[in-house]
């Protein structure tokens, strides 16, 4: 089977899995089968939520945790900020894709940063904008008690980084209470959402100007 | 001659001979006491001691262009061992080996999976927690900025330099005396009754390979308790 990137490409599987909590914020709760989850996503255009992740691996004495915001416009505008520990920011609008960092109060636009990546997270917030959680190529999808989305990827180079996702859906209806990524190792970086706001109007210039 | 008289001529001794051995280095005078290794010691108190946890931010410059990663070192300064990950903002764990008598490289995805990248990552990060290994002798630079000289096994040279504003520097020099690693220290808070640099600048020039430079903030510093 074809994998759906070419597999080696980190920055593509970071993209995916960035692509995927934006994704997973556009789902209703409690839905009961894909049908639901792609109903009430049609009603959904756009998300504004703070969020705190969480990172637990064995090497680490205490958690490592971020705290940051998101923001998403159907069908191609993103802001994925990090305020703390460090200040990051992935910038989408329209296709076009930035990314800036902060590690000295000074933001630097991130010259590492594969654009050709985040074609993948357009590809896929349109695709889980619909719902179509169970028709992506890069992951198995299942309905499990909870209730949550359980999804492994396909691809085996993929499986050395990630195991599997667990998006834990909320019983308000458009809201999900968390996105957990076990990793190899013992690994797992869970990330909480708070204060969602459903179809906010978001302005033009949060997608476009970091500042 | 007294034995302390000896004592202190064999000192001398032993600092000329590391001068001499280092050529291409910066000169070093004696200090005005004559004693050389009595102030060694406070060359050695700028490396954290014990077992330490260290979670940074580090902007990582390269051919001209920069970015970002977290770095997370545990390391312990008796038995010089590092465990070291590196990962994204987001949380994705790209790199992850461990070294005491062997390096283990337990994770690591590409560009990072390699071992010239790990030997060199670990090496940086000896470089920079750990007191040079090798003898040493105090002195002065010509701008009169104390200095403690550690002679490595391998020819090259570590300079401390201790400066008494908030700081230090470690300079290392290969065995061709040509400078290899530099490592600027500043913003210094006392954590457990150490002090830890909030900021760390590492500029490395590996032979052979290309040049590039390290800033580092700290997030977070956690005495490890066994």
């Amino acid at each position: 089977m074809k994998a759906p990137f070419p597999p080696g490409n980190v920055r593509r599987r970071v993209a995916l899995v960035l692509a995927l909590a934006a994704g997973a914020l556009l789902l209703t709760g409690a839905a009961q089968s894909w049908q639901q989850i792609r109903a009430a996503a049609r009603q959904i255009t756009s998300i504004h939520a703070d969020f705190v992740q969480e990172k637990r691996m064995p090497i680490l004495a205490r958690p490592l945790v971020s705290t940051g915001t998101l923001d998403y416009r159907a069908p191609d505008c993103l802001r994925w900020e990090y305020r703390t520990p460090i200040r990051s920011i992935l910038l989408m609008y329209k296709g076009r894709v930035q990314r800036y960092f902060a590690v000295d109060g000074r933001l630097t636009k991130d010259a590492g940063m594969d654009a050709g990546a985040f074609n993948v997270v357009v590809q896929q917030i349109t695709q889980w904008l619909n719902g179509d959680f169970d028709r992506n190529p890069a992951f198995t999808a299942r309905l499990a008690p909870g209730p949550r989305i359980v999804l492994e990827p396909r691809d085996e180079a993929f499986r050395a980084m990630i195991r599997r996702i667990e998006v834990g859906l909320s019983e308000r209806p458009g809201v999900i209470r968390s996105v957990t990524i076990y990793e190899p190792g013992d690994a797992v970086t869970r990330l909480e959402f708070r204060n969602i706001a459903v179809n906010p109007d978001i302005p033009d210039a949060v997608f476009r100007k970091v500042e | 001659m007294t034995r302390p008289a000896a004592f202190l001529s064999a000192l001398a001794l032993l600092a000329a001979l590391l001068t001499a051995a280092c050529t291409r280095l910066p000169k070093i005078t004696p200090p005005a006491s004559g004693n050389t290794t009595a102030p060694v010691g406070r060359c050695e108190k700028v490396f954290p001691q014990g077992r330490w946890q260290f979670v940074h931010a580090i902007e990582a410059t390269l051919f001209g262009g920069s970015s970002v990663v977290l770095g997370v070192s545990r390391i312990s300064s008796t038995e010089r061992r590092i465990h070291s990950l590196i990962m994204t903002v987001e949380g994705m764990v790209l790199f992850e080996a461990d070294r005491g008598d062997d390096l283990r490289i337990r994770r690591a995805v590409p560009p990072f999976a390699s071992e010239n990248f790990a030997r060199g990552l670990m090496d940086d990060i000896a470089f920079i927690f750990f007191a040079p290994r090798g003898p040493a002798v105090a002195g002065r630079l010509q701008n009169g900025a104390a200095v403690c000289r550690y002679c490595l096994d391998d020819g090259g040279v570590v300079d401390v330099l201790p400066a008494p504003a908030d700081g230090w520097e470690v300079r290392q020099y290969d065995a061709q005396g040509r400078l290899a690693r530099r490592l600027q220290a500043s913003d210094v808070a006392v954590i457990d009754g150490q002090r830890i640099p909030r900021r760390l600048t590492l500029e490395a020039r590996p032979a052979g390979g290309t040049p590039y430079r390290l800033k580092m903030k700290l997030v977070e510093a956690l005495p490890i308790r066994p």
